[in-house]
């Protein structure tokens, strides 16, 4: 009997250490998941607090849902 | 309807306070043993408590800066608004004083702390009841107590607690509510 070998990749899901990208005002700008903050967004859903490095000295902090940043790879 | 923080206040974090409170009435053993062990357990369950509404107060805060920035246009600029609003928050790493609670509230346009004892004339107390509590939080977390700040005493009494929890569960209520309100006016829409 033929035993299927394929299977669905799932999608991935944030996870804190993840490198991700967002738009800061009409620029992407590179950061990392620091931390899972829960499902306490609009509708439930689940926001990831971000630290993103502006210049040498400056990083932004912000919780963002996954719809509004993108996962990067490595 | 509440907010998903006061959901979490009314389900997962009483739970654990509980659990600490409860601990208190297994203590058994000698009188002084007694005595010594209750303390212990009376100073964590401050500790608990402070830090349980301190998360509270950040989560209701992270979920009405996503009320407001959903509706943001253009939509490029909405992680420029979340950014701000919650630039250097006082209750990511601070305790839920009065003090860091009204910088971090205000951030949406309004005086917090008006606003919270508009919504109930017994609130004046409990915010007294709130500095209070974070005195002995932080007398805990230091071991340093000093009767004359601590209230004339340097041991906490399970009543107390209870009294402070009270509180806090008193302003939760009235935190979520004040917040439904003025998020509803400025954003335009029902937060939750």
């Amino acid at each position: 009997m033929a035993v299927s070998t394929s299977t669905k990749a799932s999608p991935k899901s944030p996870r804190v250490g993840n490198r991700v990208s967002f738009i800061w005002g009409f620029s992407p700008l590179e950061g990392k998941i620091v931390e899972d903050r829960g499902a306490i967004g609009v509708g439930g859903r689940r926001l990831y607090r971000i630290v993103a490095p502006i210049e040498p000295g400056d990083e932004i902090v912000l919780e963002l849902p996954e719809s509004e940043f993108e996962l990067k790879e490595g | 309807m509440s907010s998903a923080s006061f959901q979490k206040w009314t389900s997962e974090r009483a739970v654990s306070l509980n659990e600490i409170e409860n601990a208190h009435l297994r203590v058994g053993g000698s009188e002084r043993g007694r005595r010594y062990a209750t303390q212990q357990i009376n100073q964590a369950y401050v500790a608990l408590l402070s830090s349980q509404f301190q998360g509270f107060c950040r989560d209701l805060h992270t979920e009405c800066v996503d009320h407001f920035t959903v509706s943001t246009d253009p939509s490029s600029l909405r992680a420029v608004v979340r950014a701000n609003l919650a630039r250097d928050r006082r209750l990511d790493k601070g305790n839920p004083n009065p003090g860091n609670l009204g910088l971090d509230f205000n951030r949406f346009g309004f005086s917090f702390w008006d606003a919270v004892k508009a919504d109930d004339k017994r609130n004046s107390k409990r915010q007294a009841s709130l500095i209070q509590l974070n005195e002995w939080r932080n007398a805990i977390a230091h071991q340093d107590f000093d009767a004359v700040r601590l209230g004339g005493s340097v041991t906490v009494r399970l009543q107390q607690v209870k009294k402070w929890r009270s509180a806090c569960h008193a302003l939760a209520y009235s935190f979520d509510r004040v917040m439904y309100d003025y998020t509803l006016r400025v954003a335009g829409s029902a937060p939750w």
